[in-house]
């Protein structure tokens, strides 16, 4: 891979209110990639080890992190406008809510129809299912649903890309569906249809605008829960409307919780592993070849799984609750057609079209000799500072530190204690000379 | 002696770096085995070996030799000879076998037997160390379950950090952790050594505990001497030396009955 590769820039939902930051430590220390550094006063992401995860969104005591989404006026700019709820969006609304109420919500909001990602997660499970059985050179293989892992497997565990299952994530096949039946039923162009994702996470919102693994997103636009919410909550007064699409089952509604994509899936030797955090142990493990015994991984950026999403409102344990028993209610027999889905499987309709390409975050520099230089160098420095990973130097850790002064981005004068040691030593020189007598004076003194 | 007098008394031909023909060399090692070259110490030397690939002009370049022969009349690819041309690292080629050519060259006097001497040129070895080699060094404790397995992650960041090959780093971690957990599981206490070069990845682990009654035995697949207690917590599959030689170039064990093991794996980029 030559340097050359990575010059792209690349686009990012989590962005910074500028006015807001106050320059605290909180989010350096939270984010899971180490890819916020404070400088000047202000936080500022770095471009290449962001994996859009949300943490800072969430960590951020003035609210000065936002993801970037669309606005509903974005509505207007298509003839025939489709949502496409998360399954985590079923599990917001107070108890007794159903589907069919959130879905005519959308549609009094503006939405011409509603196609449940839900139903496509169920399609799709089955389709992974039909990929695990046929394909057992690689174990583990790693879910390709939550855009946010796939990015950390980029950025720092680029040797377990092979273990991404290749197959496309339910919001693209909701949105693929979705097109392909309007045109067939009523003519619509794909360019005419605006297909809008209600979105739990700014991940999502990147991947529509940079998805992984494809060239081109078969959405048009992402829009946050927290955005609709309100819209939606003052409009579930009804369930009357009958969409020209399949309802979904609990099967796929599962989904939005973590462990529902291995329950669809059915299988026994899955794990389901939920949190950035978490998710970083269990790759590495899988990285040092102790899971290969397991079939596939789950792994969810957010803790909960997606209801624990950054631009979600209700409370994760208490949306939990609520989309298991949603799910019950539905009952478990998807509408969905086993054969078709093997069968177009087969033809490739799952498949993501393109490579997903390590975008190695961690090089210290391009040429080896340069690169072992430089950690040596690192490693020396990070002796030298004093481990307390206080954060006031603007970097999230001592180490982190190290790193940003090998690579010339900062100085061990910004450590403070560091500084300290200089001032002490400076004023020791200072208060030594001030002892010192011109010697007409000094046999005076004596 | 010069090099154009080895090329005489070798009948050898050059097969690039005419100009260096007058290079005085001292002392020569004769080796088919990476790991014996790479060990070798002596100053101004020439290699004698029968290895043609990419790794011996790197590994030439990093000993600090001053030319390669190859012997048994073996001639390498087009591409180890540009390597050894940027390198500046002149070829030879002989028919001899290596047992002649090593003879030969004993018996015309080529017999100094001068290591690098890290006193008497401190510079010229710190700039070797430095330059090329980075150490990094963890002391692991036997039964200490709880820190089992963060030394070679902890080593694994640094490989990354580094740009090593994603593959290699794969390889190096996997020997590393089952070096690392063989401690544990076995020893009172031991070092995981990584040595790292821009040629290759040296990894020693060396151990004090009860040592290994039956090496060849121990490398057989799902051979373990582990107590059931340690297999409860799903070690001791009896893959562990294995795998590390499965997943290493070099793979070397030396154990004592009752005073340890040290096993030293290299892993070539």
């Amino acid at each position: 891979m030559k340097a050359g590769d990575f010059v792209q820039q690349y686009y990012h939902s989590v962005t910074l209110d500028v006015d807001k930051c106050k320059g605290c430590t909180n989010c350096i220390k939270g984010c899971p990639t180490e890819a916020i550094r404070v400088r000047n006063g202000k936080a500022h992401i770095l471009e290449n080890k962001c994996i859009d995860c949300g943490e800072c969104i969430r960590i951020c005591p003035n609210s000065a992190k936002y993801a970037a989404t669309d606005s509903i006026s974005r509505l207007k700019e298509f003839k025939f406008k489709v949502a496409l709820p998360a399954p985590s969006l079923f599990g917001q609304f107070k108890e007794g809510t159903s589907t069919k109420n959130i879905i005519y919500a959308l549609k009094k909001i503006g939405f011409d129809e509603v196609y449940e990602v839900s139903l496509a997660a169920e399609e799709v499970s089955f389709a992974i299912r039909e990929y695990i059985s046929k394909h057992k050179d690689i174990r583990p293989l790693i879910s390709s649903s939550c855009p946010a892992v796939m990015r950390l497997i980029q950025v720092r565990f680029p040797e377990l890309i092979k273990n991404i299952i290749p197959i496309k994530s339910p919001m693209e096949i909701a949105a693929r569906r979705a097109k392909e039946i309007l045109n067939k039923e009523f003519g619509y162009k794909a360019e005419e249809i605006g297909v809008f994702f209600i979105s739990p996470c700014p991940a999502k919102a990147t991947s529509v605008r940079q998805p992984i693994g494809s060239d081109k997103s078969y959405l048009d636009g992402v829009i946050s829960i927290s955005g609709i919410f309100g819209d939606i909550v003052k409009n579930l007064d009804g369930e009357e409307f009958k969409s020209i699409f399949n309802s979904s089952s609990g099967l796929g509604i599962g989904w939005g919780r973590a462990g529902g994509e291995n329950l669809a899936i059915g299988g026994d030797n899955y794990l389901a592993v939920d949190g950035i955090h978490n998710c970083i142990e269990v790759l590495e493990e899988v990285e040092m070849n102790k899971l290969f015994d397991i079939d596939y991984i789950e792994c969810q950026a957010c803790i909960g799984g997606c209801i624990g999403g950054a631009l979600t409102v209700e409370s994760q344990y208490i949306a939990r609750v609520k989309i298991r028993r949603l799910s019950e209610k539905l009952g478990f027999n998807s509408s969905v057609d086993k054969n078709k889905v093997v069968k177009q499987f087969k033809d490739g309709y799952y498949n993501l079209e393109g490579k997903i390409l390590p975008k190695s975050s961690l090089k210290l520099d391009d040429d080896l000799v340069e690169a072992i230089r430089k950690m040596e160098l690192l490693e020396k420095t990070v002796k030298d500072l004093p481990g307390l990973d206080c954060g006031s130097c603007g970097s999230p850790n001592c180490r982190a530190l190290a790193e940003d002064i090998v690579k010339g981005q900062a100085n061990e004068e910004d450590c403070i204690f560091k500084l300290r040691d200089r001032v002490k030593h400076l004023a020791g020189e200072m208060y030594d000379l001030a002892q010192k007598l011109p010697p007409t004076m000094e046999t005076k003194e004596r | 002696m010069k090099l154009s007098k080895i090329k005489e008394l070798l009948q050898a031909e050059v097969l690039w770096g005419d100009e260096f023909l007058d290079t005085e060399v001292l002392s020569a090692c004769g080796a088919d085995l990476m790991s014996d070259i790479l060990a070798d110490t002596k100053v101004s030397a020439v290699l004698l070996t029968g290895l043609t690939h990419r790794q011996i002009i790197q590994t030439a370049v990093m000993g600090d030799f001053v030319a390669v022969t190859f012997v048994r009349g073996k001639i390498p690819p087009k591409d180890v000879i540009e390597l050894a041309r940027q390198a500046k690292v002149p070829l030879l080629k002989t028919n001899l076998p290596l047992y002649e050519t090593c003879g030969i060259l004993y018996e015309a006097g080529l017999r100094q037997t001068h290591t690098k001497d890290v006193t008497s040129k401190p510079e010229r070895a710190e700039e070797v160390e430095s330059a090329q080699t980075m150490k990094l060094t963890y002391d692991i404790l036997g039964n200490d379950f709880n820190n089992a397995g963060k030394a070679a992650e902890q080593a694994k960041m640094v490989l990354k950090q580094i740009g090593i090959d994603p593959s290699v780093i794969r390889r190096v971690s996997i020997a590393a952790y089952e070096a690392e957990m063989n401690i544990v599981i076995h020893a009172h206490k031991g070092q995981l050594i990584f040595a790292i070069t821009p040629a290759y990845i040296e990894l020693i682990a060396e151990d004090q505990g009860p040592g290994i009654s039956d090496v060849q035995k121990a490398l057989e697949e799902g051979y373990s001497t582990a107590p059931a207690r340690i297999r409860e917590l799903g070690f001791g599959a009896g893959m562990g030396l294995p795998n590390m030689k499965k997943f290493t170039d070099i793979f070397e064990i030396d154990s004592v009955i009752g005073k340890g093991t040290k096993v030293r794996m290299v892993i070539n980029l």
